[in-house]
């Protein structure tokens, strides 16, 4: 059955107009309705199709829905469902919400440069106002720290895909026809729009030396603004590395120097180590978790990293790409609704306790054993435990990074070990013990909790069943990768 | 000894679009001997003004059947700058309506639509001559229109204004001397016999007529004049006498085939330098005015950009993009500077919590903002990226150096705009109420409509100068 993209935008701008109209109870709900629709179009596609309308001068109305797509626009639409479940938030939230959930649809699904652009801009407004309008002390600083980080890195995009336009002269933005032609580039040009694209998406991702955006970003962000930025917008630049970068790099000329993909590698390593120390350094909870939020993003770094390391040595093996490439797109997901998961439940520990800084908690576990049990599953599905789908994901990205890092891989996992611990430390310090007395008579509001076991819920279900996912993926429908069967 | 021997004086007959306007200046004057009444004298200038634009529009292409020596052309890029000037200019004139406090509004618009009328000449002069007469046609009614209101603030920024027009006015006279002596025509696209004399006769007349657009050494007159006359005058000099003036620029430099050589480093130097200095002002401005007068100078090194495509196979795009470029800032500058007409002062705090007091304005409002800045789904973003597009697509060093600067420059710019939809929409502070800006809301909304539909305005810009003056292709 065949579920047409125009009608899915064309849905999606009609509830998004009524939701402005109505107001009140209205965008609530009818962010539900926008993410059902969205489910309901990946998986009456099949997760795999292309739309193709004509074009409007130099730019091609083209949109391919691929499992990377569809894994995200899956993530998009149940974290939209997760966040009018979870937060009864002002109904502009959920309109800004929506405009959120219109922009990544778009984004992830598009084959044309320009759009996705215009698209990968259009995600800043709502980001902008959802800091701003409802976040905390410091909420102007963040707000425009975010936005200008974020927009510094997407114009050098933009001269990128310029540069890519004029020299392959094709008359066209679209991407299969640019990334295709990017060989023909003089060397500068090549190493000028590579450079463009993946200084983007290490900022959006973020990758180490360009995160300092995102702390500012997530604390000061409303709990509700945290789960969206921490859960959609970073996938933005996974997005990009994997289904723009990784073909940009394979066509260009440098395709076969291993020196990016082994920079890349460090990058992700010293990333996760990095945010690891920083992040067992952390008193604020929501901090901590923002640190552990790069720090699971950096797998992403690792994994294209060692991707395009075995095509430029040559040394390509369908199983081992396949685990990285896969690896990283479960990872996605997976991450995705376990940050979600964890600051919403942040966001309740700290309605219930009155703080977030983790010293100032102590024992909770025997006044509020529902959120705590909660809390310990969701930092332990973080953490990465056999049985939640992180595991996974960073057992997939380990076993395929092996074959690259061979002994260095003892690296990604003192990372992991760091990660373990300053999850475990935080827990002990803060739901175990002996109860903090300050804390008085403390309770949770039950709604919130059940609310959580949603996410819970498939977090389970694909750590049990990753097969439910990965029955799907299929790199051969990638049809710009080449290089891989 | 001027000689206009060989050639006809081009298509006077046709420039109706243009006289239309000067009639209306005696029509003003002549109703203002029975009634002074603002709202009858405001709407005689926009209505001339847009019959004007609509005989603009209707005019078409006029250049295919004159040959390219003429002094006065209606080509196609030139009606085309005559309508994203008009635009901008019925915004003020509407704008008008409230200030500049005066008794005498019937001289007042007779004074706007002789300029108006003279920026029209303007951009379609051929001949230096022409152009200098056309250029100080403009540039007298605008020094008193700025006086108009006649309080302390206004008069200064017209003295201020007056004398740095006045200077730039010998300059020019010297650069067409020295462009006589080298070239022996005063017709543009003239090939030089002595070159030393050329380059240095071009090289005073950047600084002669970049006075007007604001090109960095030149800007200080600028900030005052915008700042310290009243809004819709402001809206005047920075949106129509701006584009005006970068048009009248374009036919000379993008013709002088000689100057090629110095034309594009100069330019490159003077873009990052008036962008740059622009932007970190604009930043420390606490008053949103004047932070819009920095933010124009800062835009103004934006649209000097387009120089560096000068004799290469960009023009065309070029030409097309600073189009879509002029008609985004005079509608993105016009609709914020005339926004102001609503405030009592113009500080930062005076602008705060809008977005509870009205918000359909403070929309409007941020989508201008947001525009300028640069922002996609706007037509400031098409604009703007376009014309970095056309000079990308040169590929030279030189012209990506300009970019990298002027896209950070356009990342920084941000920090201002953004800091006044910041304040608008979540800083608390003024609960006064404010009434409806309908010019800004319709600016707004023609913005978003464009930036959306942008390809209507690209393929019909692009249709009107199939016919594009020779010597803007890159010389005769």
């Amino acid at each position: 059955m065949i579920f047409p993209f125009n009608l899915l935008l064309l849905l999606l701008t009609v509830y998004f107009i009524a939701s402005v109209a109505i107001r009140k109870w209205a965008p609530r709900l009818i962010t539900v309705l926008s993410s059902l629709t969205l489910l309901a179009f990946v998986v009456l596609n099949g997760m795999n199709r292309s739309f193709n309308y004509s074009t409007v001068y130099i730019i091609s109305l083209s949109f391919q829905l691929n499992f990377v797509s569809s894994v995200l626009l899956i993530l998009v639409s149940v974290i939209g469902i997760f966040i009018s479940l979870r937060f009864k938030s002002s109904p502009g939230f959920h309109i800004l919400t929506q405009s959120l959930i219109f922009s990544l649809t778009g984004l992830f699904l598009t084959r044309d440069f320009i759009i996705f652009y215009i698209f990968w801009e259009m995600v800043l407004i709502p980001s902008f106002f959802m800091i701003g309008m409802w976040g905390t002390k410091n909420k102007d600083y963040a707000a425009m720290k975010f936005f200008i980080y974020t927009h510094v890195g997407s114009v050098f995009m933009l001269l990128g895909i310029f540069t890519m336009y004029f020299q392959e002269g094709g008359g066209t933005f679209n991407m299969n026809f640019l990334i295709g032609g990017i060989g023909s580039l003089g060397i500068t040009y090549q190493a000028f729009v590579l450079f463009g694209f993946l200084f983007a998406f290490l900022i959006k991702l973020p990758s180490v030396p360009f995160h300092s955006w995102l702390p500012d970003a997530y604390v000061e962000s409303p709990s509700e603004g945290t789960v969206l930025i921490s859960s959609l917008l970073s996938k933005m630049g996974a997005f990009g590395l994997l289904i723009l970068f990784i073909p940009m790099y394979v066509n260009s000329s440098f395709s076969s120097s291993p020196v990016l993909p082994e920079v890349l590698l460090g990058l992700g390593i010293f990333s996760l180590i990095y945010s690891s120390l920083v992040a067992l350094y952390q008193k604020d909870m929501k901090m901590m978790m923002s640190y552990a939020s790069v720090g699971h993003m950096s797998f992403i770094t690792i994994a294209v990293g060692g991707f395009l390391y075995l095509i430029s040595t040559g040394s390509s093996n369908v199983l081992i790409e396949k685990l990285l490439f896969y690896g990283a797109v479960f990872q996605l997901i997976s991450h995705g609704i376990i940050i979600a998961m964890i600051f919403a439940l942040v966001d309740t520990t700290e309605k219930t306790t009155g703080t977030r800084i983790i010293n100032s908690m102590g024992g909770i576990a025997r006044k509020v054993p529902g959120l705590s049990f909660l809390l310990l599953l969701a930092f332990l599905a973080s953490v990465a435990i056999p049985g939640f789908s992180g595991f996974v994901g960073e057992i997939t990205i380990l076993l395929g990074a092996y074959a690259v890092l061979k002994y260095y891989l003892i690296f990604v996992l003192i990372g992991v070990v760091l990660t373990a611990s300053y999850h475990i430390f935080a827990l002990q310090r803060s739901i175990f013990g002996p109860y903090n007395e300050y804390l008085g008579d403390i309770r949770t509001e039950k709604s919130e909790l059940y609310a959580t076991v949603f996410p819970l819920a498939i977090v389970f279900l694909l750590g049990i069943f990753p097969g439910l996912l990965f029955g799907f993926f299929n790199l051969g429908n990638l049809p710009f990768m080449g290089v891989v069967p | 000894m001027i000689t206009i021997t060989g050639y006809g004086l081009g298509n006077y007959a046709d420039l109706w679009n243009i006289y239309v306007l000067f009639l209306g200046a005696f029509v003003a004057l002549l109703v203002s001997m029975f009634s002074e009444n603002r709202i009858v004298h405001v709407a005689i200038g926009a209505v001339f003004a847009f019959t004007s634009l609509v005989m603009t529009l209707m005019l078409g292409n006029l250049f295919a059947g004159v040959g390219t020596g003429s002094p006065i052309m209606i080509s196609g890029f030139s009606s085309l700058l005559f309508v994203t000037i008009l635009i901008p200019a019925i915004m003020s004139v509407l704008g008008m309506s409230s200030f500049p406090k005066t008794n005498k509004p019937g001289l007042m618009v007779a004074i706007f639509l002789i300029s108006l009328g003279f920026m029209g000449l303007a951009v379609s002069s051929y001949n230096l001559l022409f152009i200098f007469l056309a250029f100080e046609g403009v540039s007298i009614p605008t020094y008193v229109i700025t006086a108009f209101g006649k309080n302390d603030s206004e008069l200064e920024s017209s003295i201020k204004y007056f004398i740095v027009g006045a200077f730039s006015t010998g300059l020019i006279i010297f650069g067409i001397s020295l462009y006589y002596i080298a070239t022996g025509s005063l017709y543009l696209g003239t090939v030089s016999r002595f070159n030393e004399i050329y380059v240095l006769g071009m090289g005073i007349l950047i600084f002669g007529f970049g006075f007007k657009l604001a090109i960095f050494p030149l800007q200080g007159w600028a900030i005052d004049t915008y700042t310290g006359t009243s809004n819709p005058v402001s809206s005047l000099l920075s949106t129509s006498s701006k584009i005006m003036t970068l048009g009248v620029m374009m036919n000379i430099f993008l013709s002088s085939v000689n100057f090629f050589g110095y034309l594009k480093p100069v330019f490159a130097i003077i873009a990052i330098l008036t962008m740059t200095f622009g932007n970190l002002v604009a930043i420390s401005q606490k008053n949103v005015k004047r932070m819009l007068a920095y933010s124009s100078i800062a835009q103004a090194g934006y649209l000097s950009t387009v120089f560096l495509v000068a004799g290469t196979g960009a023009v065309t795009l070029a030409i097309i993009s600073i189009l879509m470029y002029a008609m985004a800032y005079g509608l993105m500058k016009g609709g914020s500077f005339i926004a102001m007409n609503n405030f009592d002062n113009y500080d930062l705090e005076n602008f705060s919590g809008l977005w509870k007091r009205n918000p359909l304005f403070a929309a409007s409002f941020s989508i201008l903002l947001l525009s300028l800045a640069g922002f996609p789904g706007t037509l400031g973003f098409i604009g703007k990226y376009f014309l970095f597009l056309s000079v990308i697509s040169t590929g030279t060093v030189l012209a990506y150096i300009v970019i990298i600067f002027a896209v950070l420059n356009s990342v920084l710019s941000f920090y201002y705009y953004g800091r006044v939809i910041m304040y608008m929409f979540w800083k608390k502070g003024n609960s006064k109420p404010v009434s409806s800006n309908y010019i800004t809301i319709a600016a707004a909304a023609i913005t978003v409509i464009f930036g959306v539909l942008w390809f209507a305005l690209y393929s019909y810009a692009s249709g009107m100068i199939v016919h594009l003056p020779a010597i803007l292709a890159g010389g005769i």
